[in-house]
């Protein structure tokens, strides 16, 4: 080793508390950096896990392919790996309860597809041969069609076959003969297979809900097929770039595949940042980066100050180097060395820590979000990419290099005479430390002492003040940042308009059990009030003269000089509906007679002005009771819509009163509530299906009434989230809350290391401030300064500092937090304020940690001896 | 009158086999208005017996009475309190403060015991440390004479009962030295301020009254000039 780097070495070590202090703030910059990193890939791992989860593991795929096409696809430079699908066809489900999903669809897959395919078996195996299938357990579920493993099923497969001729694919609603009889479809069958039942799998999630047929997987068994059969080939990229595209469009083309024939699985690839829709990608990115960059700003103030101090406490030393020859580049890297060295002890450690600490916090936490996720199969783990190593080490090197640079330039710079002339900083004026003669009128002579030392080494005190200034307003930015995602966190959870506490809904309208589980529910204790809802849409046409002003505002479509309003005709259940009736004052007699319609309409409607920026709540039509509404019914087919034939609606009574289980609705919409026996009438001479009803309930218990809701489900053997969805206020609110939790962890985790470099910063460099003034305290004390004014001093220039910074933090970081809510407030709006206790808590700080550190640094002094510190040259 | 009196002081540096006895049982008196010098060979301990003197080290046993007091009796702040009012300390190196001019400088004493001082005194300091022109200049903006004469003045500036000086013209040329012996001499004579100097410049310390010389921490000789 030579002798620079030696000496270096020896001057690490002498400077223990520097050192320390040095590599502790770089450890910690570096297991944040790490993980960002870290949680950005762990985050991104199980977005790639959903679009796993929902679609495969594939990342394009060819449609109708040969089955000799293989073999140029296993030659080709562009794919990795593949797998074969083979569609065999669609089977007539007999007995379906689902009208408009009245096929088997039986696929074959090949060994890599079962792989690489989300399919989750619940009971048996997966099938070995082309005469052995799995199949939905939501035939059971949805279509009330019970077969069992170990079935032997004889099912004649066939093709869903459009008038003109096209063939429909699982991708294309059912063509039902009641939508309309000239595009109806229909079934041709093929051949008649016996197959078995060897395993049944839940539902997956690329069936589409749409999907016409029950997905049933049978194996792929090459042999079977001569060289010319249709298959499709889903395959795997061998690299991830933006030219994935090009290459299988390609590759199509030399097998003759049709661009139409092309497939990417961009709910996969999005998350590799390839394909258009990139912007979760970006999103995550952007907040990644802006994290680092805040890291890097902090850590960079801190090291640059441990090592421009450094500098300047070794001035002497240089000096002596290069009296003896040493030249500029050796002054350099004596420098640039000591920079290594700190790195090479704090960056290691520092992702070591980091891996550490990301991996217990999500070990913590990840048992809230998985339970937020709503998967089985997808959880948010730790992932540690090379890549991510890789990148934090190489902005970890930066941030020191960065911080070193200015430094070493400065260390190469000085020549031996100033190795002598020691302590001459700058020439020193009095105008330079020239204080009013209030100062000492006010804060006394240590005070005026204060402040003259702090006037004197401007460039000392301007590092000190800055480090501070960017303590402050990184602290308030990243709090401000937290309290604005709160708020408008607690705002979305505000505007959902929701007048019911648990709201349930079953999957299919027609399932057997729907109305004994309602009854159920309805009978528990817990139940204070509650609503079927059923809601029938449609549209109406309403004069001019009841419309009122707020019309012009809005600009209602128009049509043969009428407004078009869209209508909700909605029945809330017998009971409900007599109660409510009561409530507005009617009479319950109306309502009886459906060949005499008669509805109550909810007089209220919200509109939001874009010009004034603002919602205002206004009556909905200018109407009196005894006026008519026509409801006529929509359907939509194939994108246009049609209105068949009215219902005039005699309005026998007007409120503003909703019925719980229904919203507020936009302008241009009318609530029209009825008893149930009109609304079924309706239903039926208009619509073949009841539409879905809820059950709305209110409760003083939500979370109590969950369990028991649950226990009901489980009587009926009905199962959550396949069968019936619900939603419950109080469970959503806690599962917010522990949202809000984990982001909490992760907003004060960051914080709080923040504030750890930056105390690290306060601490370097205002207690070598002080040690580099010990020669100057001690003088002070032989003229008899007592200690009592010794502390004097030193809290004043304490306060001094932290005002200062405070005076340039405060205004920078209120500006900060105004940009931040102008950005923010495009997207949600509420009104401008800053998070005043994380304010207190910031000057608080300020001062606790300045003078903590002054009287630590002070102390060390106090108790020296003066002629010792007097004697002392080192500085 | 006896300004001064120092009884059986050792001085003790580190312990064991490195221990190094700095002063070994000293004792003497001094009169008010004296002019002391003391001399010795680098590493005598007479450096450390001024500091002791001075009230800025502590003696590992003995006494020392100023005035009547004993002044490491005293608790840190009631020492530092007797050090600005009772000690004028003069040091090679001057030790003046950066941030501070020179009025101010020589004020200091005052300042810290928040005491009224006289403008005309102040006035007369400056006319005789022949700093009239350079009230207002800071410490770096002096020649090193002209900062020890400020550092004199600051000792002088209370009347303190003794005034200290550790080679005040080891740093300085001989023109500058004369002026500093001058003034020195000049506040003895004329003021009758008790004055102990260490010197190494035999010329100085024929300027004496008396002359102590320190060997290996004993007075080795003590002469009335």
């Amino acid at each position: 080793m030579n002798v620079i780097k030696s000496f270096t070495l020896k001057s690490l070590k002498n400077n223990k508390k520097w050192t320390i202090v040095t590599i502790i703030g770089i450890i910690i910059s570096t297991a944040m950096i790490t993980a960002v990193f870290t949680l950005t890939d762990s985050f991104l791992d199980m977005m790639k896990d959903f679009g796993i989860e929902e679609n495969g593991n594939w990342h394009a795929a060819y449609f109708g392919a040969k089955l000799e096409d293989e073999d140029i696809i296993k030659q080709s430079e562009t794919v990795k790996d593949y797998m074969i699908k083979k569609n065999v066809g669609y089977v007539e489900l007999e007995g379906s309860q689902n009208s408009d999903k009245p096929y088997l669809f039986i696929e074959e897959y090949d060994d890599k597809s079962m792989e690489e395919f989300p399919i989750h078996l619940k009971s048996g195996r997966l099938p070995q041969n082309n005469k052995e299938i799995v199949i939905s357990e939501h035939i059971e579920i949805n279509a009330g069609v019970k077969y069992n493993v170990g079935d032997k099923l004889k099912l004649t497969v066939g093709k869903r076959m459009l008038p003109d001729g096209q063939e429909l694919n699982q991708n294309e609603y059912y063509h039902s003969q009641e939508d309309n009889k000239e595009i109806a479809e229909i079934f041709t069958p093929d051949l008649t297979v016996e197959y078995t039942v060897v395993g049944i799998m839940k539902r997956p999630e690329f069936e589409y809900r749409w999907a016409p047929g029950y997905t049933v997987i049978s194996y792929f068994d090459k042999d079977n097929y001569s060289p010319e059969d249709n298959v499709d080939i889903y395959m795997l990229s061998k690299k991830l770039d933006n030219k994935l595209g090009e290459r299988f469009s390609k590759l199509a083309g030399e097998i003759g595949i049709e661009e139409s024939n092309v497939t990417y699985n961009t709910e996969l690839l999005r998350y590799y940042g390839i394909m258009e829709d990139q912007e979760i990608r970006i999103i995550i990115f952007t907040f990644a980066l802006v994290m680092v960059l805040i890291i890097m700003i902090a850590s960079i103030s801190l090291i640059y100050n441990a090592f421009a101090i450094s500098v300047s406490e070794r001035i002497k030393q240089l000096g002596m180097l290069a009296s003896v020859g040493a030249t500029k580049k050796q002054k350099r890297e004596n420098v640039y060395f000591e920079g290594f060295v700190v790195g090479l002890i704090g960056i290691p450690l520092g992702i070591i820590a980091g891996l550490t600490g990301i991996g217990i916090t999500i070990k913590l936490v990840s048992s809230i979000i998985n339970e937020s996720l709503n998967s089985d199969y997808v959880h948010l783990q730790l992932a540690v990419s090379p890549t991510a190593i890789l990148l934090t080490v190489l902005f970890a090197i930066l941030t020191i290099f960065i911080s070193v640079y200015i430094p070493a330039k400065r260390a190469s710079k000085i020549m031996p005479i100033e190795a002598i002339r020691q302590s001459n900083e700058v020439k020193l004026t009095s105008k330079h430390v020239k204080t009013s003669k209030l100062t000492r009128m006010v804060f006394g002579f240590e005070g005026e002492l204060a402040m003259k030392n702090l006037k004197r080494s401007r460039k000392k005190y301007r590092a000190t003040i800055i480090s501070l200034t960017i303590s402050i307003v990184l602290f308030l930015s990243v709090a401000t940042v937290a309290s604005y995602t709160n708020k408008s966190a607690d705002i979305r959870l505000d505007t959902q308009n929701i007048n019911y506490d648990v709201g349930i809904m079953f999957q299919n309208s027609d399932n057997e059990k729907k109305d004994q589980v309602f009854d159920e529910i309805i009978s528990l204790d817990l139940v204070n009030e509650y609503a079927i809802v059923s809601e029938l849409s449609g549209t109406t046409l309403v004069s001019s003269e009841f419309n009122p002003e707020i019309e012009k505002k809005i600009n209602l479509e128009q049509k043969d000089g009428k407004y078009m309003y869209d209508i909700e005709l909605t029945s809330i259940g017998d009971e409900a509906f007599l109660e409510y009736v009561d409530s507005i004052g009617g009479n319950i007699e109306d309502y009886n007679d459906p060949s005499n319609p008669c509805g109550i309409l909810v007089n209220r409607a919200v509109s939001y002005l874009p010009e004034e920026r603002k919602y205002v709540e206004t009556e909905a039509l200018i109407i009196k009771e005894g006026d008519i509404i026509p409801f006529g019914y929509v359907k939509d087919v194939k994108g246009e819509t049609y209105t068949n034939g009215n219902v005039d609606f005699i309005i026998k009574n007007i409120t503003d009163k909703m019925p719980i289980g229904t919203y507020t609705n936009q302008f241009g919409k009318l609530l029209l509530i009825t008893s149930d026996t009109i609304y079924d009438s309706i239903v039926k001479t208009q619509n073949k299906y009841y539409p879905n009803p809820m059950l709305a309930l209110k409760t003083s218990d939500g979370v109590k009434l969950d369990t028991q809701i649950q226990q009901v489900f489980k009587n009926n053997s009905i199962s959550d989230g396949t069968e019936v969805t619900m939603f419950n206020t109080a469970i959503n609110a806690k599962q917010q809350k522990r949202i809000s939790l984990v982001m909490g962890v992760f907003i004060y985790g960051f914080i709080t290391l923040i504030s750890m470099i930056c105390i690290a910063n306060i601490f370097n460099t205002v207690s070598t401030n002080i040690a580099l003034r010990r020669k100057e305290f001690a003088m002070l004390r032989s003229v008899g300064m007592t200690p009592k004014s010794f502390n004097k001093m030193m809290n004043f220039e304490s306060a001094f500092y932290g005002i200062k910074a405070l005076l340039y933090g405060l205004p920078i970081s209120a500006a900060i937090g105004y940009f931040l809510y102008r950005v923010l407030n495009d997207a949600i709006s509420f009104d401008f304020s800053l998070p005043w206790k994380d304010y207190g808590v910031a000057i608080v700080f300020v001062f606790i940690i300045v003078s903590a550190t002054m009287l630590y640094s002070g102390s060390k002094i106090r108790k020296q001896n003066i002629i010792d510190a007097l004697k002392d040259d080192s500085y | 009158m006896e300004i001064l009196r120092v009884e059986n002081l050792n001085k003790i540096y580190g312990n064991g086999e490195s221990e190094v006895k700095a002063l070994d049982n000293v004792s003497f008196s001094v009169n008010k208005g004296e002019f002391v010098a003391i001399i010795g060979p680098s590493g005598s301990g007479k450096s450390t017996l001024l500091h002791i003197l001075g009230g800025v080290d502590r003696p590992t046993s003995g006494k020392v009475y100023i005035d009547n007091t004993s002044i490491y009796d005293l608790d840190e702040t009631k020492l530092a309190i007797f050090r600005r009012r009772q000690i004028g300390l003069i040091y090679q190196f001057y030790n003046l403060i950066p941030v501070l001019n020179v009025k101010e400088n020589i004020m200091l004493p005052l300042l810290l015991d928040y005491r009224k001082y006289d403008e005309l005194q102040l006035a007369q300091m400056l006319d005789t440390l022949k700093l009239n022109n350079r009230a207002e200049h800071l410490p770096n903006q002096l020649s090193g004479g002209q900062q020890q004469r400020v550092s004199i003045g600051r000792a002088l500036i209370n009347s303190p009962a003794l005034v200290l000086a550790d080679e005040p013209t080891g740093n300085l040329d001989s023109k500058n030295s004369d002026d500093i012996m001058e003034l020195l001499k000049f506040s003895n004579k004329k003021l009758n301020q008790t004055l102990i100097l260490i010197t190494h410049d035999p010329n100085v310390a024929m300027q004496a009254d008396r002359v102590i010389e320190i060997e290996d921490g004993r007075i080795s000789k003590d002469e009335v000039i």
